[in-house]
């Protein structure tokens, strides 16, 4: 199970490296952004920087995650590559594990090196970098969840350009507003609250997974 | 054996296939001719677990062909080739290889040279003509060495070689008492292969008059 899981991350990763469609664009977007908002939190006074600098993280996850979600599932189908999962014996939650781990590991690797470039364009201002970066981690494992989700239930459905980002984003909103709200606070509960939200998502998500390659 | 049990499939209002009543036998070679849009592809996607009928069963030895332990037995070939065009043939033979538990590279290698597509496995898919392409997407469905297997329209984009490389396969699969299911739009494709040709034509699946 952990090989056929591997095989499927590692020809995922490949892929996104050799055409570098999504990923080119997300990685581009990432840096981009990270930089405008480091920018902006040199400009602006050291008590409000927390605030735009959590603001700022969550819409780079939240675009980021449209773009993952892209990536997984959804691209299988468009490449009619899909079929070929449906042949083999191959089992729905296994494959699901397999793009969702590549969404983790896309995500963690994106917002850390957001994080970063932010830090490095702000000028270092802010008081405990580290508890705002377990912060921006663990609500980009909730994301990549969702982005998951999100890619899988578009397979089903017409519209997938309107429909991906709308999952993506009602299904965030709550976490979003936790995070935001954490932020001003400085609790690490938060920090594991949000991790085990994650948790829960994934079994749901894991859950409706079963019927992904259903006929 | 594959068996067809009074299947009909529909697409909105109209069905598409009717009541078909089919059995392939192990050793079996049949054929289903008629011209585009008669129901061929759905035939073999039916066969393939890649679709559920409307009305009535596909079983293999008795299974459901959507179980997952079918799948196994089944190798199919569509018209578009299930390859990565990003990958090499190689690696994208391993990692269909992987999906079925069997990552065995001598098994691989075996084949590729086997089959002549040997000095293309480190060639991305995307720089090979449709022709090659479609030869390494019936070893894709060869790999796992089923006894059943399914290809739609396997002439198409093959040139003369191609076509005596298939013929030779098919020839060597029955040898070795496998059962082929291919359609074609034309009887005249396929008249020679020895195939028992049924024909379908209004949904119904027929006896060829040739």
């Amino acid at each position: 199970m952990l090989l056929q899981i591997k095989r499927i991350v590692w020809k995922d990763l490949k892929l996104e490296i050799r055409n570098l469609s999504e990923l080119g664009s997300a990685v581009i977007f990432s840096v981009a952004a990270s930089s405008l908002l480091g920018f902006a939190l040199s400009r602006i006074p050291i008590e409000s920087s927390l605030f735009l600098l959590g603001t700022g993280l969550m819409l780079i996850a939240l675009f980021l995650a449209t773009f993952t979600s892209a990536m997984t599932v959804v691209k299988e189908d468009d490449l009619g590559t899909l079929d070929g999962i449906k042949l083999s014996p191959i089992k729905s939650l296994i494959f699901f594990f397999g793009k969702l781990i590549l969404n983790l590991i896309l995500m963690e690797v994106l917002i850390s090196t957001s994080f970063v470039i932010t830090l490095l364009f702000s000028g270092g201002l802010l008081e405990d970098p580290f508890y705002i970066y377990l912060l921006a981690i663990s609500s980009s494992m909730y994301l990549s969840v969702i982005s998951a989700l999100s890619s899988t239930i578009s397979v089903f459905l017409r519209a997938r350009g309107v429909l991906m980002p709308t999952i993506i984003l009602v299904l965030s909103l709550p976490v979003i507003q936790e995070t935001l709200y954490f932020l001003s606070t400085e609790e690490y509960s938060g920090v594991i609250m949000i991790v085990l939200s994650s948790f829960l998502f994934f079994t749901i998500a894991s859950w409706l997974a079963r019927y992904l390659l259903e006929v | 054996m594959l068996e067809f049990r009074g299947v009909w499939k529909s697409f909105g209002d109209g069905y598409v296939l009717r009541k078909i009543d089919l059995i392939l036998k192990c050793g079996d070679f049949i054929a289903v001719v008629g011209p585009n849009g008669s129901g061929k592809t759905t035939l073999l996607k039916l066969a393939s677990g890649l679709t559920s009928p409307s009305k009535g069963r596909v079983l293999l030895s008795g299974i459901d062909v959507r179980k997952p332990e079918a799948k196994f037995s089944l190798g199919y070939v569509p018209h578009s080739p299930l390859l990565y065009r990003d990958l090499t043939v190689k690696e994208n033979l391993l990692y269909y290889a992987g999906l079925y538990g069997n990552p065995n590279l001598s098994k691989v290698d075996e084949l590729l040279d086997e089959l002549g597509v040997l000095r293309f496995m480190n060639k991305e898919v995307s720089e090979l003509s449709y022709g090659w392409r479609r030869r390494v997407d019936i070893i894709r469905a060869l790999m796992h060495d089923p006894p059943i297997l399914l290809i739609d329209e396997p002439f198409s984009g093959l040139d003369s070689n191609g076509k005596k490389w298939l013929t030779d396969l098919f020839l060597k699969l029955l040898s070795f008492r496998r059962s082929v299911l291919i359609t074609s739009p034309r009887s005249s494709d396929v008249r020679e292969l020895g195939a028992r040709i049924l024909e379908l034509r209004e949904g119904m699946l027929i006896a060829s008059s040739d």
